[in-house]
């Protein structure tokens, strides 16, 4: 038989389903993996070695009883963003200021997990509140992709794609600001998949910008993200931004079948400064895409040009918001010496924050003073708006968009990130999509001459993770999945 | 330069924050290259267009005011850095 952690979690589940498998042994063997692994890695902050096994067992009961006979992760090992509340594990946002932080409650994503009979495994890292692209801000170190250890595995859910190339888990949660799910997926060879804003509850994710934020799963193929995604969508009383919707039964569009789709492709992404293997491997998607019989067509997207700019303004105005809230009195990080509430409060932030959630706090701030309000978060509000009418728009034209997921591979840890060219051009391809709200997926089309994993994204309308679902699924059957060819047995 | 080191330290008194001297220095320069690419935003014409908060149209959402979770306050000052009983613990605000 196949090594169990290489397994996908579908195949898992329906092993441990069919009695070829047990709950406690599949932990087992995920627990040996994380331990063989994860000195090369550093994908997880914390692992939930006791909770799984004692989950394990309670598990397997409610399998041998029947209770979880519709659930199609039950048994399956999962590992959680370590910016999603878990009930007494600790939940650190891989920053000081919350570096001892017991939730006392779950999110509402980590409470459908486990009455679904998931398993958390263990909370994954990421870049400090989730801000950047490589997990190197993490107080807890950065991770290092399974596919080169010299290279990043992206962020800012880095650690959830690192766990899951690496088979430390079999799928994992991860939230998506500006593409903090896809670009990972990306850089990993995985898919990541962030729904249409609303459809999963933020209650229980520690805010980054509220207005852009959305859970979303990463995974070895797109029929282990749909599946969980059906899991964890659906409207909640604790989030007023989620929206209503009828049934989530996305596993139902795994079908292989593109004939007379309509795909777009945005000339703006193909006039980007793309690696040659990344703009290779993109005109190869379609291509592919056009043989099994869709219909692809270039076109003209460039009112969402200023995508970046409005995302950082907007993005850094709620965050520097959000970010009040720790304050060094109600929970997270106090300093030691300090005389009066004033400096309590001062040094307990200056001192819990690295330097990118400052400077992030800083500009937001700046943007919203009140003289400096309608120049920029006005007017980005504003590029908004164009941006999602131009998505309207293009969405009456076409089924589905095609762009590559990124200009470039993983870059190596030791590059200066922060300042690159790159970074900026990566964000092109990812925040307009936050920005108008709308679902998208990153799935594995290639490798580049390093042997590094290209993603493509697929931009779907407005609650249309079906089409996009179909799309992949399809495209899935061309490529099937590829692991880290270094991994330790 | 649109960020000083005069409102520099406005903003971090505005957002309770401390900052190491060098921090200061290369923090300073950082914002003014972001609010210099930010700008570049402004040769697009947005005179005729609403500000956009959330992509979905937001209503009220009203329901029963039932009492409920009566338990979900219980723990949370465990977190607390420094806590009394069911009370926060901070220093002195009001002084001689």
């Amino acid at each position: 038989m196949k090594e169990i952690t290489a397994m996908s979690a579908m195949t898992v589940a329906e092993k441990i389903k069919a009695k070829e498998l047990s709950v406690q042994e599949v932990v087992e063997a995920q627990l040996k993996a994380i331990k063989l692994r994860e000195p090369l890695y550093n994908s997880y902050i914390t692992i939930t070695e006791n909770e799984a096994k004692e989950q394990a067992i309670k598990v397997q009961g409610q399998i041998d009883n029947g209770e979880l006979k519709d659930s199609p992760l039950a048994g399956v090992p999962v590992a959680i963003k370590d910016n999603i509340c878990t009930r007494g594990i600790k939940t650190t946002c891989a920053s000081k200021m919350l570096a001892d932080f017991v939730p006392a409650y779950d999110a509402t994503v980590t409470e459908r997990l486990k009455k679904s009979g998931a398993i958390l495994i263990g909370k994954v890292n990421l870049d400090e509140f989730a801000m950047g692209g490589t997990t190197k801000t993490s107080y807890f170190g950065e991770t290092k992709n399974p596919w080169n250890r010299d290279h990043t595995p992206g962020g800012s859910s880095g650690g959830s794609s690192a766990a899951v190339a690496a088979e430390e888990a079999f799928i994992s949660l991860g939230s998506d600001t500006g593409g903090s799910i896809r670009q990972p997926a990306a850089y990993c060879g995985l898919v990541g998949f962030k729904p249409t804003y609303g459809t999963v509850s933020r209650y229980g994710l520690i805010p980054l910008a509220s207005s852009l934020d959305q859970i979303g799963p990463l995974g070895r193929n797109i029929s282990d993200c749909a599946s969980i995604l059906e899991l964890i969508s659906g409207y909640d009383p604790k989030d007023s931004t989620s929206i209503k919707q009828g049934r989530y039964n996305y596993r139902s569009a795994l079908v292989d079948d593109v004939k007379n789709m309509k795909i777009g492709v945005p000339k703006l992404y193909l006039d980007e400064d793309l690696d040659e293997d990344i703009r290779s491997c993109f005109l190869g998607a379609l291509k592919t895409f056009e043989d099994m019989g869709a219909k692809v067509e270039l076109f003209d997207l460039d009112e969402i040009r200023h995508s970046v700019q409005a995302y950082y303004v907007i993005s850094c105005a709620e965050a520097s918001s959000n970010l009040s809230r720790y304050d060094g009195v109600r929970y997270g990080h106090r300093t030691g010496d300090y005389d009066g509430l004033d400096e309590l409060y001062k040094k307990s932030r200056g001192e819990g924050f690295g330097y990118e959630v400052k400077r992030r706090i800083m500009l937001g701030a700046y943007m919203l003073s009140s003289d400096k309000y309608e120049a920029y978060y006005n007017k980005a509000r504003r590029i908004r708006t164009i941006i999602s009418k131009t998505y309207d728009e293009a969405f009456n034209k076409y089924d589905i968009l095609l762009s590559p997921e990124s200009p470039n591979t993983a870059p190596l840890l030791s590059d200066d990130y922060s300042s690159s060219k790159n970074k900026q051009k990566s964000e092109i391809l990812n925040v307009s999509v936050n920005l108008a709200g709308l679902p998208a997926v990153s799935i594995p089309c290639g490798k580049d001459r390093k042997g590094l994993p290209i993603g493509l994204q697929l931009i779907g309308k407005k609650f249309g993770e079906k089409a996009l679902i179909q799309a992949a699924y399809s495209f899935e059957q061309t490529r099937p999945y590829e692991r880290p060819g270094t991994l330790v047995n | 330069m649109k960020i000083s080191k005069e409102s520099f330290h406005n903003i971090a008194d505005m957002v309770k924050l401390s900052f190491k001297e060098e921090e200061k220095l290369k923090l300073i320069k950082d914002l003014n290259h972001t609010v210099e690419f930010i700008e570049t935003m402004n040769d697009m014409n947005t005179d005729s267009q609403e500000p956009m908060s959330y992509i979905h149209n937001l209503k009220n959402v009203f329901r029963e005011d039932v009492a409920s979770n009566a338990k979900a306050g219980q723990g949370l000052h465990e977190n607390a850095p420094e806590s009394m009983s069911d009370y926060y613990v901070v220093p002195p605000i009001f002084h001689d």
